[in-house]
């Protein structure tokens, strides 16, 4: 009861928010008389959305998979890098300002550079999402690590602690999180880099289809396929919430007590 | 329990001196502690008083001088509680208190089992499966005490382990800390910057001097604590306050 009451306070607002949006814009649509062409009305868009929901859906899982992949690679690596970063003061000051000086490169230059390199399939697709989705994960793992309490520090070398067990049992969960935090920007990224990546050229996924839709026209599509995009990458937000809760039941704990007491 | 614990002999600090990069934080220190004593340094702020502990854990190495512990090597022998209470906020009491164990190897279910058994006298029965955060700031220090107690080393470093807590609950944890020690007789080396709370406490206290901090004043306390009436107020923890406090002014303190 408490829970589902929790739960719907949280979503209220935004889900009252949307739907007072869409009214305003179905009702512009049908009084100003403007062509559904150029910009159809949200009914218009659910119509479209459910009689190209066999293509959408299969375009949707190319996008998906890619996502996944390109995400995967750069938790990984992004992780194993902010290890680096953390353990090597060298490192650190080599390769963090190349990092930052890399986020002010746009993605849709990329992108298509990659496309000559890599041909048309998955491999490029994946590139752009590992890029987009490394930085955000590099930097809250540096600046977690970074974050561990010194004087716990001191009391794990005052009981001759190992590299090791200073690692496992201090750092990594003082830094998790901030990586968290870092996953959850990434996921948000992930979807979008993968639809960048197939825009500028594929055979199959949620970009190509934008790009088709609207050479043909059919801006109904195309805001079809922006909806499905969003809820996808809600859905994937969700899904590394659900995840940092099993992980870190004590955090949540922790902030629902420090919000009890400022009530 | 105490008699898994190893008793050390005389611990003997032999002209300790440290200096970082030309700062002289401590000059030609000697002292010694007998087994089981309660033995309380005091000085001002800044004064290297941690940094006293600091060489005995191993955490630094002293520019010069030597520390013998009769009978051992200076590994595990020293079980450092720092200042705050630096328990793991991701870890719950029961498992925040074994970790000197588990970090030696002892497996968590052997080290648990044991720890289940201490918490009630050190009042955090019912509490095992808490966070820290759900504790009180009293409640914290005796877990981090705890902790510290567990690790089954024979000298007990405690860095003003009260220096954060209120007038009330200090007063409440020098008492049982005293019991504690009845129970535990292990060697306890104390810091703080409160005058009565080292007297209350110790059997000697070593009074600091400011930056070089040299020896000013060994005194030894030899208090009755188990007369009737108020100790604070009995003429002799009257005199021996005076005594310390002068010395602490004599130095610029």
């Amino acid at each position: 009861m408490a829970r589902s009451l929790r739960v719907a306070r949280q979503l209220l607002p935004p889900g009252i928010l949307v739907a007072v949006f869409l009214a305003f814009w179905q009702l512009y649509v049908s009084l100003s008389g403007i062509r559904q062409t150029i910009l159809p009305g949200p009914w218009r868009v659910v119509e479209a959305l459910v009689n190209f929901w066999d293509v959408i859906s299969d375009n949707l899982v190319n996008t998906l998979v890619e996502a996944t992949f390109g995400f995967a690679i750069a938790l990984v690596i992004g992780f194993a890098f902010a290890v680096l970063l953390d353990y090597s003061p060298v490192m650190r000051r080599a390769v963090y300002p190349i990092l930052v000086a890399s986020q002010t490169v746009p993605m849709v230059a990329i992108a298509p550079l990659l496309i000559i390199w890599f041909g048309y399939d998955i491999i490029p697709k994946i590139i752009v999402v590992w890029l987009v989705c490394f930085f955000p994960i590099v930097v809250a793992g540096v600046d977690g690590f970074a974050s561990t309490d010194t004087e716990t520090t001191r009391l794990f070398r005052s009981l001759q602690a190992n590299q090791w067990q200073i690692f496992w049992k201090l750092r990594l969960p003082s830094a998790l999180p901030f990586i968290f935090s870092g996953i959850r920007i990434a996921i948000t990224y992930a979807i979008g880099g993968a639809v960048l990546g197939e825009y500028v050229g594929a055979e199959k996924g949620l970009g190509i289809f934008i790009q088709r839709s609207k050479n043909s026209f059919r801006n109904d599509l195309i805001f079809a396929a922006v909806f499905v995009t969003a809820v996808a990458s809600i859905a994937l937000f969700l899904l590394v919430t659900i995840v940092q809760h099993q992980v870190m039941p004590w955090y949540y704990r922790q902030q629902a007590g420090r919000k009890r007491l400022k009530k | 329990m105490a008699g898994k614990v190893p008793t050390t002999g005389h611990i003997t600090l032999q002209g300790i001196s440290k200096s970082y990069d030309g700062l002289e934080v401590l000059r030609n220190l000697n002292l010694e502690v007998n087994q089981g004593e309660f033995v309380t340094f005091i000085g001002p702020s800044g004064s290297g008083k941690s940094t006293i502990f600091n060489i005995l854990s191993g955490l630094e190495p002293a520019s010069e001088g030597s520390v013998q512990v009769e009978g051992f090597g200076l590994e595990r022998v020293f079980a450092y509680m720092p200042q705050r209470d630096a328990l793991l906020p991701w870890r719950k009491i029961l498992d925040n208190v074994i970790l000197g164990q588990e970090l030696q190897g002892v497996s968590k279910k052997k080290a648990r089992a044991e720890a289940l058994g201490q918490l009630a006298f050190f009042g955090l029965e019912g509490f095992e499966k808490n966070y820290p955060f759900e504790l009180s700031g009293g409640m914290r220090q005796r877990a981090a005490l705890l902790r510290t107690v567990l690790t089954h080393r024979p000298v007990l470093l405690l860095d003003e382990p009260f220096g954060a807590l209120d007038a009330i609950t200090r007063g409440q944890l020098q008492v049982w800390l005293g019991e504690v020690r009845k129970r535990l007789n292990r060697t306890i080396l104390f810091i703080t910057h409160d005058v009565e709370e080292a007297l209350l406490l110790s059997d000697r206290v070593y009074v600091l001097s400011p930056r070089p901090a040299q020896i000013v004043l060994e005194l030894p306390v030899a208090l009755d604590r188990t007369g009737p009436g108020e100790i604070v107020t009995s003429p002799r923890f009257v005199e021996l306050k005076a005594r310390l406090l002068a010395a602490l002014k004599s130095e610029g303190a």
